[in-house]
């Protein structure tokens, strides 16, 4: 990149963010309501806060708050009230609007942050949690939550505008998402297109870059961790979203005295545009690729009683791909790449004893990935194969039991239970193996199958508080899986501490153990020695949270990651020196690829209420790998620097606008130039030494969101304008190379691109 | 993050990026310094060895290398169509292959075998290679499968211009021990046959177009200026199947010899005129045809050199052979 145009960007980006931390604190204007948040013994509950509507704010040192409002709040409005190791408080308003009394119960979890909704992990080292307004007013992302929490420190860029999730640089198999504690497949459509969360169900997102808790396990990345939204008004509400690619609904209310339901359906209609926009433009052939997308959410809470809770979650979503070979005849031959993938999850939760709760969760998912021609279709359908080999079944049980050790010691015990079926594709024996087509030899290839796996995780996690400020949670996790008769026994290890250094400010540190077994699973010598061996990853952390003020928070975190790779046999000779004859022994060693990587991340962060919010994030993430006996290389996603910032502000007469910036070093590209391989007749590329740090070009980008609300009386309107790379800065992704790897051409990023919505909110 | 879906989410971006590799230059067409093809003779080494035993199942492994392979002759074929053609250092190595590298390591030390070492200009490079038992034995060391199957040799071929431009070739070869001790219990399998480098085809003008076979004496092509010479590649005389030792892997089994699916690819190059598409490299032309088409076009008048095509036959063992033609151009033909 330019030297200039980099310098001037940046000094956007930074311009950007002093203002907007310094008026962060600044409330809304408008008729207040007020009052102050206690907790049962009147001690007040300074930073706790209080939502009504889109407004919201901080409680003060006293518990005081003063929440700013537009207008008059309708009957029935709520008023909602969160803070750290309390349990979420929603009050009707009623006729009083000023010297409310608000009262908070400790957490019935272990209660180390925010407790909005359903059970809530322990915090790990670092934890970022945005919730759903932060999340649909991000510039650049046409209001999909997942692609704002990419924006934040410890995720790396995903080249393309892709839907990749990347954490510290890692493999992307290595991070997994999570629906309330639910492992879920991919969760953007088409990997490319928006994720499978609708907005509106979304309450809150939790994203561990490293050092999860107990209660997550077979990752060793991060975890993010997607809390659906229960229902929570007293009358039913609903939405309406549209934009360009798609549209959906969604609905949230009462049902009985007891039960609350909130539900959210979507469907793409990029099908109809595309052949709207080629018939418009006279473009053949256009419509070749006819792309459809469809997700749901649902959720029903029931309270049969009081210390008892029920409730019921289904999330699904499907990608169709459909290539047409001659658009125009209605008899062409079609291709249709499908991906859908569907979970339901039951919860039970009981209070046991005081403080103490038991909680119950079995979960079933299908997974089904295919492709296939129309004749291959009928060729299924005469012969009734129901064939499932691009089916994966899983089910899973989860059982958590929570409560008070002693004065100062909460604990938590569970036990995961996991099948799945397809599991793992087991290669056996691993070598040695003949490789094909090189003459002289052939037979025992190896044999690959599917194979179910079998998971049983139990894990124990305890949280200690003491009143100096002082947090210690232990905890530890086994996996025993089991394929196909062989077994594997992780124990890992876990820590984390935080102390309060002074007011408003805390550190932190954090160590354990991180297993993870993967899709490839090798018996390691010819079936006389067979094991499950696992990828395992430690983390390191050690950080800084300052709570500048109610509304700013600052974090810090140093991490450090060394992982080793799921084993790979190799055959060493050694010479048997007790033998009479001498005779060499062939002898199987596992060698494993290895990963090291280390980073900084900071962020500055303001809240929602602010009139200005938003956040600054830098990362520091530099990984490298290799495989034994060489040279430690970078990896892939090395993206060393990042820095991006995300504002939003409000504006008179219900305009908003938001802006976004990203700048970050490019990724490696190690290519230097090719050798022909005259056994294969073309090239092979040749990869620069690892100290030459070849990489591609320096990237940057600035996304703009400007967005007006008419308010009315039935429900408000938003319309938006999300312009992504609004400079159209030509971003180099990758080189495409010629045929002997001497004249790489760039391939560019994502131009201008522009997202339309609407959202109609009925209240 | 699951990456199943992987299929999808590439052909979901090749729609939406449009994907598709437009860069001007094609392998097909020689427009300055190339190595084009590297054959040995033969293809495949057989060497002389002894098992050292111990290994359940693989009685016969591993093993060590007791005497010197036979000498393998090698030709590179270097072509340059620029009529100013430099004089070039060449440097050959050998070292061990097959173990992910691309090509030998300039710096590594009592591991490289430096083969030969000329300087010339563009055409038919020859040199020999025959590396020594205890060289052979080093390798074996090095390889992390012991030699199983074959020991595998990287030829690495360096052109090195004047002006400091380099061009890179390798060549792979595999040093097979032709007698395979039987797994206890088994009899033994018959012993490997040794490959042979591929050498029988023939283009067969359509329409009465010329005829090229790779057995001409001095294969000429006259076309018309930018006519286009359709031809089927006849590949009468090629053996679509090759025979290895074949273990008994069931009881009652007997060992004896496998067929199987011969891999056989022809490249196509010109100094002048062009290929089509068809002529594109790597295409294996066995199958369920026994013969495929590829077509060339003429170019529009004589250069002042000759246009030349190099056809290049290969298969996938490490057999190799190429034949050279002239193209005239003239316009009497049309």
């Amino acid at each position: 990149m330019n030297r200039a145009r980099a310098a001037t960007l940046l000094g956007c980006i930074v311009g950007a963010a002093l203002p907007a931390a310094a008026s962060a604190v600044e409330g809304q204007a408008g008729a207040p309501l007020t009052g102050r948040v206690s907790d049962a013994s009147g001690a007040p509950v300074a930073g706790a806060r209080v939502v009504c509507g889109e407004a919201s704010t901080w409680a003060d040192a006293e518990g005081v708050f003063a929440l700013g409002l537009s207008e008059t709040p309708p009957p029935g409005a709520t008023l909602r009230v969160e803070a750290k190791g309390y349990e979420p408080l929603i009050v009707a308003l009623g006729a009083a609007r000023t010297d409310l009394t608000l009262v908070l119960s400790p957490a019935r979890a272990e209660g180390a942050g925010v407790t909005v909704s359903g059970k809530r992990a322990a915090a790990g080292q670092t934890r970022h949690s945005l919730d759903r307004e932060t999340l649909r007013g991000v510039a650049g992302t046409g209001g999909d939550p997942l692609r704002a929490l990419t924006l934040m420190p410890g995720f790396s860029r995903s080249p393309y505008g892709a839907g990749r999730l990347i954490v510290r640089g890692a493999r992307e198999n290595s991070s997994a998402v999570f629906v309330d504690g639910m492992r879920v497949p991919h969760v953007f459509h088409f990997g490319l297109g928006p994720s499978v969360f609708a907005p509106d169900m979304i309450d809150r997102i939790d994203f561990y870059p490293g050092n999860y808790p107990a209660r997550y396990g077979q990752l060793t990345g991060g975890v993010i961790d997607v809390a659906l939204r229960p229902g929570e008004a007293d009358h039913w509400q609903g939405a309406v979203d549209v934009d360009l690619a798609d549209a959906g609904g969604f609905a949230q209310g009462p049902v009985g005295e007891a039960t609350v339901v909130a539900v959210s359906v979507r469907r793409s209609y990029v099908d109809g545009v595309l052949n709207a926009g080629a018939n418009w433009f006279e473009i053949e052939d256009a419509t070749n690729v006819v792309p459809v997308y469809w997700d749901y959410q649902a959720r029903v809470d029931h309270t049969p009683k009081a210390g008892s809770r029920l409730s019921l979650m289904v999330v699904g979503s499907r990608d169709d791909l459909t290539f047409l070979e001659d658009p125009s005849s209605p008899d062409t031959e079609r291709l249709t790449a499908t991906s859908h993938w569907d979970r339901i999850k039951a919860t039970y939760e009981q209070r046991v004893g005081p403080g103490a709760t038991l909680t119950i969760s079995p979960s079933l998912g299908v997974d089904t990935t295919n492709m296939v021609s129309d004749e291959e279709l009928e060729d299924a359908a005469a012969s009734e194969d129901s064939s499932d080999d691009d089916r994966r079944q899983e089910a899973t049980l989860r059982v958590e039991l929570t409560g008070p050790l002693t004065a100062e010691w909460r604990g938590l015990a569970g036990l995961e239970l996991v099948s799945r079926a397809p599991g793992v594709r087991l290669v056996t024996p691993s070598v040695p193996q003949a490789r094909s087509g090189d003459g002289g030899f052939s037979g025992r290839v190896p044999d690959a199958e599917q194979r179910a796996l079998v998971l049983a995780s139990p894990y124990l996690e305890a949280t200690g508080r003491w009143p100096f400020g002082l947090s210690v949670v232990p905890a530890v996790r086994a996996d025993v899986a089991s394929v196909d008769g062989t077994r594997d026994l992780s124990f890992d290890p876990r820590v984390t501490v935080r102390q309060s250094l002074s007011p408003g400010l805390t550190g932190k540190l954090a160590l354990g153990r991180y297993s993870q077994i993967l899709g490839t699973l090798r018996r390691e010598a010819l079936g006389e020695d067979p094991r499950v061996v696992p990828a395992r990853a430690w983390h390191y952390g050690a950080g800084l949270e300052w709570q500048a003020n109610a509304a700013t928070t600052v974090t810090s975190d140093l991490w450090l990651s060394r992982r080793v790779g799921s084993g790979r046999a190799r055959w060493t000779l050694a010479v048997d020196e007790a033998a009479d004859d001498g005779a060499a022994r062939g002898e199987p060693q596992m060698v494993y690829g290895q990963t090291r990587a280390y980073g900084w991340e900071f962020l500055l962060k303001t809240a929602p209420a602010a009139r200005v919010s938003g956040w600054l994030s830098y990362s520091l993430a530099r990984v490298e790998q290799r495989r034994p006996g060489d040279a430690w290389q970078r990896a892939p996603f090395d993206g060393t620097h990042r820095l991006t910032t995300v504002w939003n502000t409000r504006l008179p007469a219900g305009w908003g606008v938001g802006v976004s910036g990203t700048l970050a070093s490019g990724y490696p590209a190690p290519i230097e130039g090719g050798v022909f391989d005259a056994r294969a007749g073309a090239y092979t590329p040749l990869r620069a030494p690892a100290e030459a740090d070849r990489r591609l070009p320096m990237y940057h980008q600035v996304d703009l969101r400007v967005e007006k609300t008419w308010t009315g009386e039935v429900a408000d309107t938003v319309g938006y304008l999300d312009l992504i790379n609004v400079g159209n800065v030509s971003n180099t992704e990758g080189w495409d190379w010629d045929y002997r790897y001497a004249a790489p051409r760039p391939i560019r990023g994502v131009p201008v691109f522009p997202a339309l919505g609407l959202q109609v909110r009925f209240k | 993050m699951n990456t199943r879906p992987n299929t999808l989410r590439l052909m979901a971006a090749c729609a939406l990026a449009a994907c598709g590799n437009d860069l001007d230059v094609t392998p097909q067409n020689v427009k300055d310094l190339r190595v084009l093809a590297i054959c040995a003779d033969t293809p495949e080494i057989f060497v002389t060895a002894v098992s050292l035993g111990g290994v359940p199942g693989l009685s016969g492994w591993p093993y060590v290398i007791t005497a010197a392979p036979p000498e393998v002759t090698v030709r590179a074929l270097v072509v340059d169509p620029r009529k100013v053609m430099p004089v070039f250092d060449y440097r050959v190595q050998a070292c061990l292959g097959g173990s992910g590298a691309p090509r030998c390591d300039a710096e590594a030390e009592g591991t490289e075998l430096l083969v030969d070492t000329t300087r010339g200009g563009p055409g038919e490079l020859v040199f020999t290679v025959q590396p020594t038992a205890a060289m052979l034995n080093t390798w074996l060391e090095q390889d992390p499968y012991r030699g199983y199957g074959s020991l595998y040799v990287t030829l690495h071929l360096t052109l090195t211009a004047p002006d400091g431009e380099t061009l890179e070739a390798t060549k792979l070869l595999a040093y097979t021990r032709p007698g395979v001790t039987p797994a206890e219990g088994q009899d033994p399998p018959p012993p490997p046959l040794p490959n042979t480098n591929p050498a029988a085809w023939t283009l067969i003008g359509k329409d009465d177009g010329p005829v090229l076979s790779s057995v001409d004496a001095d294969p000429v092509v006259t076309l018309a200026p930018d006519a286009k010479w359709a031809v089927d590649i006849s590949l009468e005389g090629a053996d679509p199947e090759y025979a290895v030792p074949r273990f008994p892997t069931q009881p009652g089994q007997n060992p004896g010899y496998e067929l199987l699916e011969e891999q056989l690819f022809l490249d196509f190059y010109a100094t002048a005129g062009e290929w089509d598409e068809r002529g594109v490299t790597n295409r294996n032309v066995f199958g369920d045809v026994e013969r495929i088409e590829a077509t060339y076009r003429a170019p529009k008048a004589d250069a002042d050199g000759p246009t030349l095509l190099y056809l290049v036959s290969s298969d996938d063992r490490g057999g190799c052979a190429w034949r050279t033609a002239r193209v005239t151009v003239d316009e009497a033909t049309r």
